[in-house]
């Protein structure tokens, strides 16, 4: 795409050295930047997947460049509000938007078993992967799942609050 | 595009070197590159720019002025046997699908060329470079490599004169020089330069561009040149010499953008083309073998030896300018529909002219018995340099020493000796340069074998 060859411009100087890139994934998934993603499930339900994607236009090139490593750190906090259940929030990276959310996630934090107006911190492990091919390519898919499982009862309510997702790829570029 | 953009720019570097390098003679003499690239007057060097020196060389003698210098290019030996030919599109340093390619170390190569052992080399910067990327946001830091992106403008330019073959009769030449010039300068844009050099974050709806112009002509020119003594004698004359030029001109292209880079949206990353290129840009050009370019110009000079001293001033091409009667100009555009740069055909058998830059040089030499010294100042169109140097011999042996102000203003410095045998002496010289994209300076050894 012509319209980022800028961007592969900026990297024709990077020499021997890394191409570095911190991406701040939440403000592409959330643009209003509250980082919200609320749920609402009957009660009983053994599995329900709520996802949400986007897609990251990485500056072209970056398909003959090969992944160092990847950094995946997140964090976020749910704030149930009614019902009871099990949340477990997972990341997925993909090239295509079809395969997101086929493989295993990044990573993945669960909330444990809640019950009405709670409020419980999920912290999730930072994930490295080495020579990750997910990255060689211009365009990749970020997507976040909420896999609940509720309890019979009331319907399960309440929104989970990513306060950070954030990328880190690191290059050896062959951009040219 | 790849390839474009490399070629593109490694060429424009390397057009744009070509001239300056001519200008500020490429010596191959290890004798004067000690000397801090000192043409003493009766060596080769100041005839190209002072058409009296031909008379003064016929005429005058100075002590210690070799009459060939065969260079021993010791640095292409190194270098080929670090790059064998044999696998040079194989070599990282030539191969841009290599890990190992660093292209600032292959313009730094393009721009100083090895022909001389390098003893220092400017170091190439192999730092990492940091993008922090948001949805609005947008900051890249690119380390240290910001050094190397230039504040002001930056140019190379200049007129050379590679080959002029030509028979002499009683001070009257008759000769054909080849004749080239070449201009490449861009500047960077307050908002760009803010975004590179200082790693601020992009603005919404604001556009990054940069202004650059690249020029090159080219051709040949019958010229018939006068230099003689008109008073005086061996021991003290002054000495006169013109030219006059008739340019032909083989092409000529030029290309300038007033802007050209990119404009960012209401979010810096919106939708699959976050930015959108800038490209204003207009080409004109004389292909080879179109219709040749006219023009006359001249060249004027004076020369003034007496004893141990010599004196010279000179001026080329003086009012050259170059007539193409039938150019071409086109202009780039960025088409958004079809997300390409197009080049519109505009006006079409048209005249133009160009001009080529004068140049001027003063020299100042002495030359008595085991000692020379001198200073040269050359203007070349983009520039001034300034040369001071000096040789002591010892028997069979010289020490040189000089320092240049070179067209980036940065003084440099050089030193060297030789050992002299008979008609035979071998010549070693070091000398700083910054002909690099590097701040920091490298040092070239270089050696010559000189008959006297």
């Amino acid at each position: 795409m012509l319209g980022t060859v800028w961007l592969s411009a900026l990297l024709l100087g990077c020499g021997e050295g890394r191409a570095i890139f911190n991406v701040d994934v939440l403000s592409f998934l959330t643009p209003s930047g509250d980082g919200l993603f609320s749920y609402n499930v009957v009660g009983g339900v053994p599995q329900v997947d709520l996802d949400s994607s986007v897609q990251l236009t990485l500056p072209p090139g970056l398909g003959r460049s090969s992944t160092d490593s990847v950094q995946v750190t997140a964090a976020a906090i749910l704030q149930n509000v009614t019902g009871s259940g099990n949340v477990t929030f997972q990341v997925y990276f993909a090239k295509t938007q079809a395969g997101l959310f086929s493989g295993t996630p990044y990573i993945s934090a669960s909330s444990g078993p809640v019950s009405g107006p709670d409020t419980v911190p999920l912290l999730l492990p930072t994930s490295v992967s080495l020579s990750d091919s997910v990255f060689n390519a211009t365009d990749v898919w970020a997507g976040v799942r909420l896999r609940l499982s509720t309890n019979l009862g009331p319907n399960v309510t309440g929104d989970l609050r990513l306060t950070q997702l954030a990328l880190r790829v690191v290059l050896q570029d062959k951009v040219f | 595009m790849r390839a474009s953009i490399v070629g593109l720019g490694l060429t424009a570097l390397v057009l744009g070197y070509a001239a300056p390098v001519s200008g500020q003679w490429l010596a191959v003499d290890a004798r004067r590159i000690g000397m801090g690239g000192l043409a003493v007057g009766l060596s080769g060097g100041v005839v190209r720019f002072n058409p009296a020196y031909r008379a003064v060389r016929r005429h005058a003698a100075r002590p210690g002025e070799p009459r060939l210098t065969v260079p021993i290019p010791l640095g292409l030996v190194s270098f080929f046997e670090e790059h064998p030919i044999s696998h040079i599109t194989h070599d990282p340093m030539f191969n841009p699908d290599s890990a190992a390619f660093n292209p600032v170390e292959a313009i730094n190569t393009l721009l100083h060329p090895p022909f001389f052992l390098q003893v220092k080399t400017p170091p190439t910067p192999t730092n990492d470079w940091i993008f922090t990327i948001g949805r609005d946001h947008l900051v890249v830091d690119l380390g240290q490599s910001r050094e190397l992106i230039p504040v002001d403008q930056f140019g190379f330019g200049g007129s050379s004169r590679p080959i002029d073959p030509g028979v002499d009769l009683k001070g009257v030449r008759l000769s054909v020089m080849t004749w080239f010039h070449t201009e490449v300068g861009f500047q960077l844009g307050d908002q760009l330069l803010g975004f590179l050099r200082d790693a601020d974050s992009a603005q919404h709806n604001t556009a990054y561009t940069i202004s650059a112009d690249a020029f090159t002509e080219g051709g040949f020119a019958p010229t018939v040149s006068y230099s003689g003594r008109i008073a005086g004698d061996t021991a003290a004359g002054f000495y006169v010499g013109a030219a006059l030029h008739y340019y032909v001109g083989a092409g000529y292209w030029r290309t300038s953008a007033d802007s050209a880079g990119f404009m960012t949206g209401d979010t810096i990353f919106a939708g699959p083309t976050p930015v959108t290129p800038v490209m204003h840009a207009v080409s004109s050009y004389s292909r080879v073998g179109n219709s040749v370019g006219h023009g006359i110009g001249g060249d004027l000079g004076f020369a003034y030896a007496s004893g141990p001293v010599e004196v010279g001033f000179g001026i080329n091409d003086i009012g050259a300018t170059i007539t193409w009667p039938d150019t071409r100009l086109d202009t780039l555009r960025y088409d958004q529909a079809g997300d390409s740069v197009y080049s519109k055909p505009g006006l079409r058998h048209t005249s133009t002219t160009t001009r080529l830059p004068v140049t001027y040089i003063a020299n100042l030499g002495y030359a008595l018995g085991k000692t020379t010294l001198g200073v040269t100042v050359l203007n070349s169109g983009r520039g001034t340099t300034i040369q001071v140097g000096g040789e002591q011999r010892f028997g069979m042996l010289a020490a040189r020493g000089g320092v240049v102000r070179d067209q980036r203003k940065r003084m440099q410095l050089a030193w060297g000796g030789g050992v002299r045998l008979g008609s035979f002496s071998l010549d070693a010289a070091f000398a700083t340069y910054g002909t690099s994209l590097s701040n920091e300076r490298g040092i070239t050894m270089a050696t010559s074998v000189a008959i006297y």
